[in-house]
């Protein structure tokens, strides 16, 4: 397992690690629960460095994604960033990722695993392109601010207004003689601020903006608030084996840019009402031991398996996230968990666009 | 053992050859004009075609002659392209140029991408 830049001044803040894909990454700092409170209702600084990052550069580069992705992202003017999916030619999800316009760089965030994945898509989708990639996740830092307090904090940090930014706007600060990326975002569902700058400069960020008030958050807590806001993660809601309207990202396509790789299929699977699964939110029973790709039973039928479960309770049982058939989705339906016997999960959430009669 | 032939060229019909010559005469392209055949990424299925008419190759492209017409094939593409017969079909439900790829795995409904 490879430290990240921050390794030493999470250890220092009393960091429990364990292993993100490959990385030692901080699940908590002895108090998930607050940690989830804290970025509620205050300020959290989390090391996010595991995240893969990729510089793309050239001027072909927004024309390129925009043909290899399900998004509108060219035009995309320098200070704006868009999420987008790669999609396969089967439309099914090579990765989601964050493209943020800085200078006349595109800096792309990946899932954790999928950073040599998309560099080698892109690399074997382009030709004759002016388009370079670096990546560049080992040679720096990434930590996020966030929560309401966020703000702020930052602005202390930088001594400039972030105020202006809107979300996935970014901006380049120069910060203690470093050059930081700064992008609006959240990550967990809550809004918040990613910082990008080189790995040198990761523990003083850390320092500062923990002198300044924000509180150590590790991934335990961010899982919670993710899996409350139903955001998908590779691994959990997305794969290979799923496409983008299955994941619940169906805000994340283009219905009107034209081909990319893979809209046949997808757009398909719209019009035609022939989304075979989607994305659910579940409450499950809390103190018991519900993990992901347990199987979901409606009158003795296999109707999906969970995806995602948080190890903190919330007000009301466990946050999930689940993969469900499309003729299970439905608001309060109760599930069985498979494996364990008596115990059911209730739908609490199921796509907006389902509610707009997609696929009724 | 026997000998595995794979079609290492590309090749254009008298058809597409004349429409070529067509766009190269109006568009003024010179003696040394040729058709430039490639790919791209993207397209419904992952790999696009791309045509143009140009005054002259680019370094590195491979030159191919076929019913008097050079063709232009970068490097890379000419991968996806060895044993393309390139087309052309016209009259109001014509599509145009036209690419019989024995690479293509799979076509999009249109045919103007495929995947390998």
């Amino acid at each position: 397992m490879d430290p990240t830049p921050l390794y030493e001044a999470q250890k220092q803040s009393g960091a429990i690690f364990s292993d993100v894909a490959g990385w030692v990454v901080a699940s908590s700092f002895g108090n998930p629960m607050g940690e989830k409170k804290v970025v509620q209702d205050t300020v959290g600084i989390a090391d996010r460095s595991h995240l893969g990052r990729i510089f793309a550069r050239g001027s072909d580069t927004l024309d390129l994604l925009n043909r290899l992705t399900t998004n509108l992202v060219d035009p995309l003017p320098v200070g704006k960033g868009k999420s987008t999916v790669i999609t396969t030619g089967k439309g099914r999800i090579l990765d989601w990722i964050t493209m943020l316009h800085h200078n006349d760089d595109v800096l792309l965030i990946t899932s954790p695993e999928r950073r040599e994945a998309v560099a080698e898509w892109i690399d074997m989708y382009t030709f004759e392109e002016n388009t370079t990639l670096e990546d560049v996740t080992t040679s720096t830092a990434m930590v996020s601010l966030l929560g309401p307090s966020a703000e702020s904090v930052l602005e202390t940090m930088l001594g400039t207004s972030v105020a202006q930014l809107s979300r996935l706007d970014c901006m380049v600060a120069d910060w203690r003689g470093h050059q930081l990326i700064i992008a609006r975002t959240n990550p967990s569902g809550q809004r918040g601020f990613d910082i990008i700058g080189p790995s040198d400069a990761g523990e003083a960020l850390w320092d500062a903006a923990f002198e300044l008030g924000a509180s150590p958050v590790g991934q335990e807590a961010l899982e919670a608030l993710r899996i409350s806001a139903r955001l998908p993660k590779w691994g959990n809601e997305l794969t290979e084996e799923h496409n983008p309207l299955e994941a619940g990202l169906e805000g994340e396509v283009s219905w009107t840019k034209g081909c990319y790789t893979g809209q046949e299929v997808v757009a398909r699977l719209f019009n035609y009402q022939r989304i075979q699964r989607h994305l659910v939110a579940l409450e499950v029973p809390a103190a018991l031991s519900i993990e992901p790709n347990m199987p979901l039973l409606a009158d003795g039928e296999t109707a999906g398996y969970i995806t995602s479960v948080s190890t903190l309770t919330g007000d009301s049982g466990v946050p999930a996230l689940a993969s469900l058939r499309t003729a299970y989705v439905e608001l309060d339906r109760v599930l069985t968990i498979g494996n364990v016997d008596g115990v059911n999960a209730r739908v609490i959430w199921v796509p907006e666009f389902l509610n707009e009669g997609a696929t009724s | 053992m026997p000998e595995t032939i794979t079609p290492l060229s590309i090749h254009i019909t008298e058809k597409a050859a004349k429409k070529v010559m067509q766009f190269a005469v109006k568009d003024s392209k010179g003696d040394e004009f040729g058709l430039r055949v490639g790919v791209k990424g993207g397209g419904c299925s992952g790999l696009t075609y791309t045509l143009s008419v140009e005054s002259g190759p680019q370094d590195d492209d491979k030159i191919i002659e076929d019913q008097g017409i050079r063709l232009f094939v970068p490097k890379k593409s000419f991968v996806f392209l060895a044993g393309t017969e390139l087309d052309f079909s016209d009259g109001l439900n014509g599509k145009g140029f036209t690419f019989n790829n024995p690479n293509a795995k799979s076509t999009c409904g249109c045919g103007t991408s495929f995947s390998v």
